[in-house]
């Protein structure tokens, strides 16, 4: 049986490779980005299927961003919904803000949003390959090849300042990513590890190295409760890990940093789950917890929880991640989009919903059944 | 010129096309019939970059073999390997960016390019040199180089984040290998 169907689809108007999209917190609007420079906000619209009477989603576009000088690699949504974060290989930051005027545009029945764009952050020496906002919404990281973690603060005025500028990796950082309830980074990186950073009297300094990919770590996503993590590599793997907390370190196993209170440990992986580079990775914040993950196959696979029956094991070894559920690899939509597909997303609003981008200039909207 | 990597590059002679093959046997006149492409057409269309050092083709310089290239015509995937004539990681960057990008200005999207250096090309390049008593430390060194630098350029080329920032507008390494692929 088909459990990923194409619901939706977005052809025109988009860069020849889309590289990124992020859902807004509302699960309302759609942003995507890519090699045209150009930052694409995406509206949905019900429409009635002259046919079969049966509604149908479609997406408009309701603004277009311009201000990069070369491709934009990946874009956030601040917590609240009202900026935009996007970080592009020209080495900088650009913050947009969406215009309140919105909720009268919205009444006119105008499908367009207005966006300013209200500040551009520079200092990153090359490409700036990811952006991510905590969940407060006042801090900022930008990573970049240049192989720094740049972590920014917005005032109220939404001014922003550079706290700290950290190094560790020792190549391209391709994401960061920060932890869904505390101040803990992560980051991912051309070095096949991944690094947690952490405040430590001002600056922010790696507090745990995840050493298990044998290839590039391209994307990473936290679990709802944040005390798991799963990672996709160019070694064609998806690994999960688990957070042990508590100092009954193992030397042998892989975070480098002894001294740390928690450990992450690699808890299962799925070797080949891709035939070619897994570039995207994704983790639903809702009650099913699924995992997505694609690449360069143009295959879409979902992971789902074993069937929970071992719940008396689970008390036997405290030392084990209390987090032992194990997953399954449930299917594979092969030849889900035309060529790489290079981000897939949950929609945070709608259990079972995700939307895909790639090299086909597509965005499609998938849902689980 | 006495910073070139290799100022005395061997050059091999061009095969004539009428000895590799039939040209006519390579086209279906029947226009429904869909082309399959064969390492032929593939070698066509990189035998003539030239290298970013000296006006000769990749093919004159035995860079590029028609046998070094592999088709898997049914999931459409083409590997492509080619053997840089020096240990330099910068040069046999733009022979594999220059080789990357025109396959894929040329082929249809739905092709997956991967464009490496050539498995253990470098030992018979070694082996030579040892014939002319050269330190063996020194082998040694080059040996060394010859897989770090292999190993950098099939990362740095597999990898295609890099590959378009490389290639991006205004960059200075996409006006080089504009130069090498004549654009």
């Amino acid at each position: 049986m088909d459990r990923i169907k194409e619901i939706s689809i977005i052809r025109d108007g988009l860069p020849s490779k889309v590289w990124y999209l992020a859902w807004n917190p509302q699960g309302t609007l759609l942003a995507s980005c890519g090699d045209d420079k150009s930052i694409q906000i995406w509206k949905q619209v019900d429409v009635v299927n002259d046919v079969d009477d049966q509604q149908q989603q479609q997406w408009v576009m309701a603004a277009k961003l311009d201000v990069h000088e070369k491709t934009v690699r990946r874009i956030a949504w601040s917590p609240d919904g009202k900026l935009i974060a996007a970080a592009s290989f020209d080495a900088s930051t650009s913050i947009w803000e969406l215009s309140d005027d919105m909720n009268d545009n919205e009444n006119n029945n105008n499908d367009s949003l207005e966006f300013n764009h209200i500040s551009t952050l520079e200092g990153h020496q090359y490409e700036v390959k990811s952006v991510a906002w905590d969940h407060t919404g006042t801090l900022l990281a930008t990573c970049s090849r240049d192989k720094s973690i740049w972590i920014w603060q917005m005032d109220e005025e939404k001014e922003f300042e550079c706290l700290s500028i950290s190094h560790g990796h020792g190549q391209d950082i391709k994401c960061v990513l920060w932890h869904p309830t505390e101040e803990i980074l992560a980051s991912a990186s051309y070095d096949d590890t991944i690094k947690m950073w952490q405040d430590t009297d001002g600056d922010w300094e790696s507090i745990n190295t995840l050493v298990g990919h044998e290839s590039t770590v391209w994307d990473i996503s936290f679990n709802r409760a944040g005390d798991r993590l799963v990672s996709c590599s160019d070694d064609k793997s998806v690994i999960l890990w688990a957070l042990v907390k508590g100092d009954h370190s193992d030397p042998s196993q892989s975070s480098s940093s002894s001294s740390s209170s928690y450990q992450w440990k690699q808890s299962q992986i799925f070797e080949s789950s891709h035939s070619r580079t897994i570039y995207s990775v994704d983790w639903s914040k809702d009650q099913y917890e699924r995992i997505v993950s694609t690449g360069s196959d143009d295959s879409i696979v979902l992971y789902e929880k074993e069937v929970e029956s071992n719940n008396n094991n689970n008390n036997n070894n405290n030392n084990n991640p209390d987090t032992t559920t194990k997953y399954k690899k449930s299917y594979q939509k092969l030849n889900a989009h035309n060529s790489d597909v290079n981000c897939i997303r949950w929609c945070p609003t709608r259990a079972g919903i995700m939307a895909s981008c790639g090299d086909d200039s597509t965005i499609r909207i998938w849902k689980i059944i | 010129m006495s910073d070139l990597s290799n100022p005395n590059p061997v050059i091999y002679s061009v095969e004539d096309d009428g000895n590799l093959f039939n040209q006519q046997e390579r086209f279906t006149e029947d226009e429904d019939t869909v082309d399959d492409f064969d390492v032929y057409e593939i070698f066509d269309l990189v035998r003539d970059i030239t290298d970013p050092e000296h006006p000769l083709s990749l093919e004159q310089l035995n860079v590029v073999r028609h046998e070094n290239i592999k088709i898997e015509k049914d999931n459409n995937f083409i590997r492509l390997y080619f053997t840089p004539t020096v240990p330099h990681c910068s040069m046999a960057n733009i022979i594999g960016l220059s080789i990357k990008e025109k396959l894929a200005r040329s082929l249809p999207q739905r092709f997956k390019v991967d464009v490496k250096v050539t498995p253990g090309s470098h030992s018979s390049e070694s082996s030579g040199m040892s014939n002319n008593k050269v330190d063996t430390f020194f082998i040694l060194i080059i040996i060394h180089s010859f897989i770090h630098c292999k190993f950098i350029v099939n990362k740095q080329l597999g990898d295609k984040e890099r590959v378009s920032a490389a290639l991006d507008s205004n960059s200075p390494i996409l006006s080089v290998v504009n130069e090498c692929i004549k654009i």
